[in-house]
């Protein structure tokens, strides 16, 4: 358990109602991930979500041939992980550590069920996540974009 | 605006160093040939019309101007190859001559910024115009608050501008980040976009923003200026359109009410929010 009120702080979680954030700072814990750790797989299990404290984590697609390819990174005061909220939990990408890394880390199933239990902390939840999807969607249409590349 | 008296006349000017800063992007030390060929010290954010090989001129922004004022009327500019023109002119050496009208336009108004905090965001060739600027930002300390300087490259291969971006990081009050579109793991900067880089600045109505790079960069960047609090107003962004004459007669670069040549190519971002909506070809 953590306070609240340091969740309060972050950029992810700002938006919560008090209510909302004691129910996630009972289930928060701080973890230590030193830099090059892998955190994450492809197709196994998201049984956990975090936001990151201090740090930064990369997202990454191993392309055979090219090896890892960072294609976001991650740093403080945002979410790590979506795939938690949604069947089949599973993560979509690899997540290593940059640096030397502290995060506040949730377990899947426990926030799943506090959210089932409680609507309000469901729906800013989905709020939280949708907010974030949102965000790194626009991303990654501009990345796909390649504005930097050779105009044609 | 300067205007020189000949301005549809090119001098001859030389080539004095030549630096590749990546695999097509150089860096060009230009001056005249002889002293009546020199041109109006230009200010951060003007251009010149830049000729080489018998080909057509092209408006390049200055990327150096801290020998502009000396004995051999020294400027950079900083050229990526996208045709023919740019081709030609990055394919100079030291020693060719290449033909020079300048400089015109508008240029950043560092004035507006004195006593704020100061955003500087640009991306891929956009760092060229503003180098300038941070260089006075930077010389300048005391006169400005807090600098945040975010780039946006393709990768980091493609990040301008390496050695001097690490100098601006080490003095004081001066934060420097960099963020590419995708990155091989071991890069230590951030992979996104630009306007992610915003997050970790502080920004009030007092801060004054300089944003150059690709159009739906600098549309993207000037929104999430304003929903971090920047006032518009203090959003300067430099158009680029298709330059020609320079000096206002011809028209080419015309964007809604505005010669681009003339009235910019710095405009504030309401100047120019709705016309970065004209989808030109």
């Amino acid at each position: 358990m953590i306070d609240a009120a340091r969740l309060a702080t972050t950029r992810a979680l700002s938006g919560l109602s008090a209510a909302s954030l004691d129910a996630l700072a009972d289930l928060a814990e701080p973890a230590v991930v030193d830099a090059g750790a892998t955190v994450a797989t492809e197709g196994r299990t998201a049984d956990w979500f975090a936001v990151v404290e201090h740090g930064r984590l990369a997202v990454e697609l191993f392309v055979p041939g090219r090896g890892p390819l960072v294609v976001a990174t991650i740093g403080p005061g945002h979410l790590v992980g979506w795939s938690w909220r949604f069947p089949p939990h599973v993560w979509h990408f690899d997540v290593v550590a940059v640096d030397r890394t502290q995060l506040w880390r949730f377990d899947a199933a426990a926030v799943r069920a506090a959210a089932a239990a409680h609507p309000e902390l469901d729906r800013e939840l989905t709020a939280v996540v949708a907010t974030t999807m949102a965000r790194r969607l626009e991303a990654t249409r501009l990345q796909l974009a390649d504005l930097y590349g050779r105009p044609t | 605006m300067i205007v020189p008296d000949a301005p549809m006349v090119p001098a001859r000017w030389r080539v004095l160093a030549r630096r590749e800063r990546t695999a097509e992007v150089v860096t060009l030390t230009v001056a005249p040939e002889r002293d009546v060929d020199r041109l109006p010290v230009p200010r951060p954010g003007q251009f010149s019309m830049l000729s080489a090989g018998g080909v057509h001129e092209v408006p390049i922004s200055f990327s150096g101007l801290d020998a502009a004022a000396g004995p051999d009327g020294a400027v950079e500019h900083t050229i990526r190859a996208v045709g023919s023109a740019t081709a030609a002119l990055c394919e100079l050496a030291p020693g060719d001559a290449l033909g020079v009208r300048g400089p015109f336009g508008t240029a950043w108004d560092l004035d507006a910024a004195e006593g704020g905090d100061v955003v500087v965001m640009a991306g891929g060739i956009g760092l060229a115009p503003l180098r300038p600027v941070v260089e006075l930002l930077v010389a300048h300390r005391g006169a400005f608050g807090v600098v945040s300087v975010l780039v946006g490259a393709r990768s980091p291969a493609e990040v301008l501008f390496g050695e001097d971006l690490a100098r601006w990081a080490t003095a004081t009050g001066v934060a420097v980040e960099v963020t590419v579109d995708s990155a091989p793991r071991g890069w230590r900067g951030h992979v996104g976009v630009v306007t992610q880089l915003l997050d970790d600045v502080e920004l009030s109505g007092r801060s004054t923003a300089f944003v150059c790079g690709p159009e739906p960069m600098m549309r993207f960047g000037a929104r999430a200026l304003v929903a971090h609090g920047v006032d518009p107003d203090r959003i300067q962004l430099s158009a680029e359109r298709n330059m020609r004459c320079a000096v206002g007669h011809c028209g080419h670069c015309q964007l809604g009410p505005h010669l681009v040549c003339r009235d910019g190519p710095v405009l504030t971002f309401p100047r120019l929010a709705a016309l970065l909506e004209v989808r030109e070809r």
